[in-house]
């Protein structure tokens, strides 16, 4: 397998596309594309189209992607494949208007996809679609658990950015068409893979259970309600907009019956009665307060890379999903992690800053906050 | 205040809570230790020391004893006789509370430094440190006499007998089996005279 990685940043869309065009290898097999929200998006899928003729693809708005090592801002990245073997293919799945009326019935049809897939690597690129789609995620992580059953799938929440703690509306279209509050998963078959995740958070701190919740809220901890500990977190600290990002650093761990971090959660906003997370929480979750430091983010990241090397040698490809709230929290190491990533895994790399991350976590599946998760493809050859 | 102040704040007010969740725990660690103790020697019905915590005390003062051969030991061992049919005719409840009414007597009886233990049923042992044997068998009299009245419509009655140490050796086993044997003389003896 052969994969292109290309960027522009130029900020008018066609003229961005038709760079990309001139660098993207000829005769590609399948490319992704990662778009800056402030693009027309209505426009997009005729842009395309319009440089590219009829082409299999998958685009997703993103204010942050990763095109190698290099982090752009504001522009689009692409990422061309092409198959040496006949064999390798790619297959989708794709749901869109999740609610809590149609949830039952995407469950139903990723699950027999992705039971049908279940040796090929499925990658997944969603719209947070109103919450509902991590939520999905838990429940489909939950029933994987409890069937036992053997897919995988990996990938991430398109992160568009945020407005005074409002995330603005994501986009995503397959082949031109659009997908709106969902999520396509994109099956590669005839591809060995290896799936290694990295927080680099503290792991110990005090640990707290949640007594009283909604999807995305704790409104009890240990009994007591929960909007004094982001208060204390944030104890002599004069208010501005920037604290809404100071506790991007105190994230909670939620714990495995095994005692150990299994996903983690990042605190959105408070009030005096609640906490509010980017990612899905539920009555009985034990969390640990957890603190980031930038260097140990970036020592995780070494050995992240070096595990992944060590465990399945030279990829010829990887993908790269990492939190948005990483970005922030490394400062100005912000674009360290991709080169180390690029530097040690010696591969092209694509990948986007998230809302959340889909990780195979144990025998579930789980959405995180603030992870970065790496996944090394190779192409299975014949000989 | 920057932003790096701020973080700085952070993390500080980050290890206040943390240490305060730890001492709430180390607390909350204390007092567990603590109930697992008290249930670990203690009697739960009467709250007297069990038979492990009598051992434990009994075996430390016996080796003192020994060492320093200045003082002396008494080691009682008492019975309620008839308690069985407390609990036949007016049933358990009322058998757990004259229990629990002797452990009271027996406590209010003897000094705070001597042990007071329930080792099993309407079994009791008694650890006396230092006194005359005459002023323990008076105490031990006086007792006898004040539980027969409280529970004389239970036809209850006390036995006991006293072992001391040095005097009679400084063998746990030996001196606990003969308080056992003078207290079932004694036994022998009320039913000898009814």
């Amino acid at each position: 397998m052969d994969v292109y990685t290309a960027s522009s940043r130029n900020p008018i869309l066609r003229f961005a596309v038709r760079e990309l065009k001139e660098k993207a290898p000829r005769g590609f097999d399948f490319a992704l594309f990662a778009l800056s929200p402030d693009y027309p998006f209505q426009d997009v899928p005729a842009t395309i189209k319009k440089e590219f003729g009829s082409i299999e693809y998958v685009g997703f708005s993103s204010s942050s992607a990763f095109e190698n090592i290099r982090l752009v801002n504001d522009g689009i990245v692409g990422c061309f494949f092409k198959f040496s073997s006949p064999k390798t293919k790619v297959s989708f799945y794709k749901a869109e208007e999740i609610s809590e009326e149609n949830k039952g019935s995407i469950l139903k049809g990723i699950l027999k996809f992705l039971n049908e897939k279940r040796s090929e690597l499925n990658i997944v690129i969603a719209d947070f679609a109103n919450g509902h789609f991590p939520l999905l995620i838990e429940e489909l992580g939950e029933i994987k658990k409890r069937e036992k059953l053997e897919f995988s799938l990996v990938g991430g929440v398109a992160a568009t950015k945020i407005v005074k703690g409002r995330r603005e509306r994501g986009y995503l279209f397959h082949n031109g068409n659009f997908i709106k509050n969902g999520f396509v998963v994109i099956s590669f078959s005839n591809v060995d893979y290896h799936i290694q995740v990295s927080s680099g958070v503290f792991k110990k701190g005090p640990v707290y259970t949640v007594t009283k919740s909604e999807p995305f809220r704790i409104y009890e901890l240990n009994g007591r309600k929960a909007g004094y500990l982001p208060k204390k977190l944030l104890k002599d600290i004069e208010f501005s907009e920037e604290n809404q990002y100071l506790l991007w650093y105190t994230p909670f761990g939620i714990m495995s019956e095994e005692n150990e971090i299994e996903a983690l959660r990042v605190i959105k906003g408070f009030s005096d009665d609640y906490i509010e997370l980017w990612g899905p929480i539920k009555k009985g979750d034990r969390l640990k307060l957890s603190l980031v430091l930038s260097t140990e983010v970036l020592k995780d990241i070494e050995k992240t890379a070096r595990d992944v090397k060590n465990s399945f040698g030279m990829a010829d490809f990887c993908f790269n999903f990492s939190c948005i709230a990483r970005e922030k929290v490394l400062e100005q190491f912000e674009d360290k992690e991709i080169e180390i990533y690029g530097r040690m895994l010696n591969a092209p790399i694509f990948g986007f800053f998230t809302h959340g991350e889909v990780v195979p976590s144990g025998d579930k599946l789980r959405v995180h906050n603030l992870a970065s998760v790496v996944v090394a493809v190779r192409e299975r050859y014949e000989f | 205040m920057n932003f790096k102040d701020k973080k700085l704040k952070l993390f500080l007010n980050y290890i206040e809570e943390l240490t305060e969740q730890y001492e709430e725990l180390l607390s909350q660690k204390k007092e567990l230790l603590a109930e697992l103790e008290k249930k670990a020697i203690h009697d739960p019905l009467t709250g007297l020391f069990n038979r492990y915590a009598l051992m434990e005390f009994l075996s430390r003062e016996i080796e003192r004893v020994r060492r320093e051969g200045k003082e002396t030991l008494f080691i009682i061992f008492l019975d309620l006789d008839n308690f069985k049919q407390v609990n036949d005719l007016y049933g358990h409840k009322k058998g757990d509370e004259v229990l629990k009414e002797v452990a009271k007597l027996l406590k209010s009886h003897f000094r705070k430094y001597d042990i007071v233990a329930r080792i099993g049923g309407d079994e009791f042992m008694i650890v006396v440190r230092n006194g005359s044997k005459q002023k323990v068998e008076e105490l031990l009299e006086k007792l006898k006499s004040r539980i027969e009245n409280i529970f004389r419509k239970f036809n209850l009655s006390v036995s006991y007998g006293i072992a001391v140490s040095p005097t009679e050796g400084t063998d746990i086993d030996r001196l606990i089996a003969l308080a056992d044997k003078r207290m079932y003389e004694m036994k022998e003896a009320h039913k000898a005279m009814k």
